[in-house]
């Protein structure tokens, strides 16, 4: 017959005459493949996107000089030998109090000296006539994206507002800034210009350079840094994307990690579907057999029909995947904006060569899965498998050396997590979850043997319950895979509903301790872009004025280059109510320490990621050249991943002529009402509009927002692992079912009654479901440990005390095993059907 | 005439270029009094010129430049042509100029154009610099410093003097009057439309003996020769219906010079604005009127990138002046593809004047023939 047609009568006519399971086959594969793929098009939409925010600025400079640099220095830097290029920047975020949480990222820019590194044009707008005179002319004009120009409803000529500090100005659209792949809230405008307006003048924030000999710059870095303040920081373009991308590069791949699992899950899925084909087709093979089929032959058969679903189940997968990722992409936007770097990922990219992984790792999925049960369909006698009367299943041994397995994948999980501790390889932390996940699946025949057995001994009398439960054992295999499958779904649930949880409890805990006044104080530009503006010190004294407040505390950041990685300093004047709590105890000494001149303390993950120790001394760049300081402490910090550096105000004040301060924060006497000074704040401060007066409350509150939404991706993999999971029992079952045609029809013809049929399967749906939970729970907690203290750790340097939710995963448990039996239902009632005269005849 | 230079932006500013668009909407601008609505100066009769005061900027006009070109040889007889002009176009009027504390927010911006032409190696090298002059790195002054940008200078002292230097070609120059500046159109007021108020002040030093260096390829020459000098500044020189111009600046080795030049409308006619000056080698002058000279093309050159066809040899006829003369270019590319491009190069004469041979050089302009202007290839389509 030609194969084709053998193919398509004996996997195609199939699968259309059972359309529900042939879903549940294809979509199996289909959630495992769009979850990966989201994933993969939002990492890559996100890490084009902040590509784009460093190249859209930076992208044809051989090197950036950034920071704050007096503009008259620059013909200086022009000359610098080796240098051939350069040109001054001016960037400034500002907001607009006419759309609210709105931004526009404002370029500088020097037409004269930026040719060689425009990455935009300025192109007219509308009708209006597009005249250089106006550039330079008008102090308002402005050159706008057209999405920005398009979502704000300006035409050329229409002016808005922009809030610059206190003071708020208008800007007229003149031009349309046309920037391939930059971000929509870019906007340009002449360097003069913005100087005046923002009142930056003499001020630039970045100079860009090309150098002749781009593969070696040092030298031209080295006669540069001669002639820029200390401050300064020098890199490349491509150094700076490329930290940037590092910055988001954990956050990414965890979740790779997390969509790798769910097609994982995939395998299993397909091992029961293929399983339930062996099962329900052994006629047919029986048929082909004798008909001279080779056994490569019904084997080739079964994987075509794995392969056959998993075509299905990707090309519905990349449908899903590209409709998830636009969903995955708004949420991932807004966490990297949160936490890394102010971007907005407008445009989703397909990496192709993603198509043709996940499509292949689809496919791979499902013959993976099918491999066995298809080597059992080819093994499976003629006679035996025309037979029905013949034992289907021989019952199955329990074969120690799966505990064996167990028990030395679990001290692989602890080894690699050690070596992932010890030499910091983030690979390797991976490779201890991973095999965290296979301890669980590999305890999974253990366990039901253990828990099929125990039951039936405790049940001895009760026949139904006995009887279920030796049917557990008797498919052990099949039924330890299920419950593996199940189980790494639960486990995933698990381990991320407790990682969750610890992170919330620490970060409760750190918002005891350190969110602590009364009421914070910034500007609303730098709730938006983080801190980069400043407080008015009008407003500093006006709030010091008033009567209730007892004591006020302030915090600035600054950028600053330390064994050549870019470091947020923060400097802070606290007061005592607020004091860090210290890796290795010892606050009070520490504390003290810190205060010291010349001191600075490093937050845990800094300290991990350049690799500083209590009592060490680092060089810190300041106005006044590099200066020494001690490193008085680590403390544990959960604001930022990249970490801080935390330095005293007075210590600052020492190096650096700066007064000023970006955030405030204000205790007030016992018995004042926080209600009364904000409201004041609010009302009577002119120019308050531009400032965030929160409580105490509404602080915590925004934290806690960021948190969630953070998790969010998290919470829809989530989503994603339980529908999986519910989607693996039915198949389950389904299987089970048919494979006990015989049995059922046995007990029916003994007298069972369709009541009886139907527990007897709900029960075995019950006990399925429960050693998988029982095994989802305890992988979910050694994943939950990994992730935690080894992922977590080695990414991060967060550390966070594993917390388990029990009150949040018993009722997961709770739903899951009433999830299972609701999923028995249908295949029970499939069972109870009077109409099993059939399988009967058959065996006679 | 020199008229519609200021369209000559900077390639080097893309911004710039969007010239071509102002410029149409200034020269359509009404005559408002003797501003425009962007409170301009316009060019009128009437305009008191002063020596050495009118060698310095005049900030009040939107454009204006200074514009040096002149034929130089060796002692041993080895011919070089060069450009050097500086630009000043401005961007805030008088009425604009609000105090403004950046170094950025300038006025104006200055921008050049410097060419060496070499015959012998039959080569031509062009230079272009732009600057807002936000470090005092550009700009223009009354007295001994007229204008720059960076190390691109021009100076008046007792004598002027030029310098300008780009990848290994340089000139140095010093350069003596011998004669007075010529008031060009009416005394001065030189209308560039037979309509409207399209106008310039416009004075021009056609004879400076001029002494001094050029190097080439690092090679150092001791040249000397004679230099035309335009000094021209404007608010609303074009009509719009015009397509460009051809402008010849002659000095005949008899001691008289001329400069003629031919606006080019759209339709192809030339516009009757057109004229020319003749100065004697006594620096008297005698005017010639559109319908009093004859010029017909006799040479094309076509630019490699078949963009342009520029007529780079003529047939020069002034009756009234018994002038019947070929102009012809020993170097037939001297374009300058800076952005805007314009052939600009040195161009010898030959022929009689009442029927006395003649001889001489001199400049030739040629503009509207190729990118961004308007009306290109009228000429080359004759």
């Amino acid at each position: 017959m030609n194969p084709l047609r053998f193919f398509y009568h004996l996997v195609v006519r199939d699968a259309l005459r059972h359309p529900i399971l042939t879903s549940i086959n294809i979509l199996s594969v289909a959630l495992g493949v769009a979850v990966y793929l989201a994933i993969q098009v939002t990492n890559y939409s996100a890490n084009r996107a902040l590509a784009a925010s460093v190249d859209v600025i930076a992208g044809r400079a051989n090197l950036q000089a950034e920071g704050e640099i007096d503009d008259a220095i620059f013909p200086e830097l022009q000359k610098v030998p080796g240098c051939v290029a350069a040109t001054p920047l001016l960037e400034k975020i500002v907001t607009l109090p006419d759309y609210q949480g709105e931004y526009l990222h404002l370029l500088g820019v020097d037409p004269f000296t930026d040719r060689e590194f425009r990455t935009f044009e300025v192109k007219k707008l509308g009708s209006q006539k597009m005249d250089s005179d106006r550039w330079f002319s008008d102090p308002s004009a402005v050159a706008v994206t057209k999405q920005f120009a398009q979502s704000h409803h300006l035409d050329a000529g229409s002016t808005f507002r922009v809030r610059l500090g206190e003071t708020v100005k208008s800007l007229r659209v003149a031009f349309l800034l046309d920037a391939p792949e930059g971000d929509s809230h870019l906007a340009a405008m002449d360097i003069g210009w913005l100087q005046e307006l923002s009142g930056d003048v003499g001020r630039l924030t970045s100079v860009l350079f090309r150098v002749s000999d781009p593969l070696d710059p040092a030298p031209v870095i080295g006669r540069l840094k001669q002639l820029l303040p200390p401050t300064v920081s020098m890199q490349t373009p491509q150094s700076r994307s490329s930290q940037v991308e590092k910055m988001v590069a954990g956050f990414q791949l965890n979740l790779s990690a997390l969509s790798m699992a769910s097609l994982m899950v995939g395998v299993f899925l397909i091992y029961n579907t293929v399983s339930a084909s062996v099962v329900r087709r052994r006629p047919e093979i029986g048929i082909l057999r004798s008909l001279g089929v080779s056994r490569t032959g019904v084997r080739a058969l079964f994987l075509a029909e794995a392969a056959f679903y998993s075509i299905c189940g990707v090309i519905l997968g990349i449908v899903l995947g590209l409709v998830l990722a636009t969903r995955c992409i708004g949420i991932v936007s807004e966490t990297i904006s949160n936490l890394y770097v102010l971007t907005s990922i407008e445009q989703s990219y397909v990496p192709w060569n993603q198509i043709v992984v996940v499509s292949v790792l689809g496919l791979v999925t499902g013959c993976v899965g099918a491999w066995v049960p298809a080597a059992q369909a080819a093994k499976l006698p003629p006679l035996q498998a025309l037979n029905l009367g013949l034992l289907i299943e021989r019952g199955q041994q329990f074969r120690p050396w799966t505990l064996v397995l167990f028990i030395a994948s679990i001290f692989l999980v602890v080894l690699s997590g050690w070596f992932a501790l010890w030499w910091r390889i983030r690979i390797l932390s991976f490779a201890s979850a991973a095999l965290a996940l296979l301890a669980a699946c590999l305890l999974s025949p253990s366990l039901t043997q253990g828990l099929g057995s125990l039951i039936a001994t405790i049940f001895s009398r009760q026949y139904l319950i006995r009887l279920s439960a030796q049917n557990l054992v008797r498919s052990l295999y099949r039924n330890s895979v299920t419950s593996a499958a199940l189980g790494c779904a639960v486990a995933l649930l698990v381990s991320v509903s407790i990682m969750i949880f610890s992170f919330r409890l620490t970060l409760d805990r750190w918002m005891g301790r350190r969110l602590v006044a009364d009421i914070f104080v910034t500007t609303t530009e730098n709730q938006i872009a983080g801190f980069d503006s400043f407080i008015s010190p009008n407003l500093i004294a006006f709030l010091q004025s008033f009567p209730e407040v007892e004591s006020m505390a302030s915090y600035r950041e600054l950028p600053v280059t330390i064994k050549g990685q870019e470091v947020t300093l923060g400097v802070t004047m606290e007061s005592p109510k607020n004091s860090p709590e210290f890796v290795g105890g010892g606050d009070a000494e520490k504390e003290r320490a810190w205060h010291q001149p010349n001191s600075v303390i490093a937050s845990e993950p800094l300290a991990r990621r350049l690799g500083l120790k209590a009592g060490q001394r680092i060089l810190i760049p300041t106005p006044r050249g590099d200066k020494e300081f001690n490193v008085a402490g680590i403390f544990y910090d959960y604001t930022s991943d990249q970490g801080l550096l935390m330095m005293q105000r007075q210590n600052f004040g020492r190096f650096w002529a700066d007064r000023r301060v970006q955030a405030v924060s204000l205790y007030l006497r016992p018995g004042s009402s926080v209600e009364a000074v904000l409201e004041r704040a609010r009302t009577s401060y002119p120019g308050a509009e531009a400032y965030a007066f929160q409580s105490n409350r509404e602080l915590r509150g925004v934290v806690e927002r960021i948190f969630d939404q953070t998790f969010q991706v998290t919470n829809l993999l989530r989503g994603i692992a339980l529908a999986v999971a519910i989607i693996g029992i039915v198949l389950n079952l389904t299987v089970i079912v048919k494979e006990r045609e015989r049995e059922i029809a046995v007990l029916r013809s003994l007298g069972g009654s369709s009541f009886q049929l139907l527990f007897l399967i709900l029960l075995e749906a019950f006990f399925l479901t429960l050693v998988a939970v029982v095994l989802g729970i305890i992988g979910g907690c050694a994943l939950a440990i990994v992730l935690t203290n080894v992922i977590n750790v080695t990414f991060f340097g967060w550390t966070i005390p594993v917390h388990f939710p029990w009150t949040d995963i018993a009722p997961i448990g709770a739903l899951l095993i009433g999830v299972g039996v609701l999923a028995g239902l249908f295949p029970a009632l499939v069972a109870a059907r009077p109409s099993n005269l059939r399988v009967l005849r058959s065996m006679v | 005439m020199k008229g519609r230079r200021q369209l000559f932006a900077s390639p080097r500013v893309a911004v710039l270029q969007l010239w071509f668009a102002a410029i149409a909407a200034i020269a359509g601008l009404p005559a408002f009094g003797q501003l425009t609505p962007d409170g301009w100066k316009l060019a009128e009769p009437g305009y008191e010129f002063s020596f050495p005061r009118d060698h310095g900027p005049h900030p009040d006009y939107r454009t204006e430049w200074w514009y040096l070109t002149g034929n130089l040889q060796t002692a041993d007889g080895r011919e070089f042509g060069y450009e050097l002009t500086f630009f000043r176009y401005g961007y805030r009027s008088p009425a604009q100029r609000t105090p403004v504390k950046s170094r950025f927010v300038v006025d104006d911006v200055k921008f050049a154009h410097f060419t060496v032409t070499d015959m012998q190696a039959n080569r031509f090298h062009v230079a272009e610099r732009t600057s807002r002059g936000a470090y005092g790195d550009a700009g223009f002054l009354s007295g001994s410093r007229l204008a720059w940008i960076d190390d691109w200078e021009l100076d008046f002292g007792q004598q002027f003097a030029a310098k300008a230097e780009n990848a290994g070609c340089s000139i140095n120059l010093e350069l003596d009057p011998e004669k007075q500046p010529v008031l060009q159109g009416q005394n001065g007021y030189s209308r560039k439309a037979s309509s409207g108020d399209h106008a310039s002040e416009y004075y021009s030093i056609t004879r400076m003996r001029t002494q001094g260096s050029v190097v080439i390829e690092d090679r150092k020459y001791q040249v000397s020769g004679i230099s035309w000098f335009d000094r021209e500044w404007s608010t609303n020189q074009l009509a719009p219906n015009q397509a460009g111009w051809n402008w010849f600046g002659i000095q005949l080795e008899d001691g008289s010079d001329f400069m003629i030049y031919q606006i080019r409308l759209k339709d192809g006619a030339i516009d009757p604005s057109s004229s020319g000056k003749w100065i004697d080698g006594d620096g008297h002058t005698v005017d010639i009127g559109n319908g009093e000279f004859v010029l017909q093309p006799t040479r094309f050159w076509t630019t490699a990138d078949k963009q342009a066809t520029y007529p780079i040899g003529w047939h020069l006829k002034i009756e009234k002046l018994g002038l019947d003369a070929e102009i012809s270019t020993p170097v037939e590319d001297q374009e300058l593809n800076v952005g805007v491009r314009y052939w600009e190069g040195c161009v010898r004469i030959n022929g009689t004047r009442n029927q006395q041979p003649v001889k001489g050089k001199g400049y030739l302009e040629l503009t509207g023939f190729a990118g961004g202007m308007p009306g290109v290839g009228e000429v080359s389509a004759k």
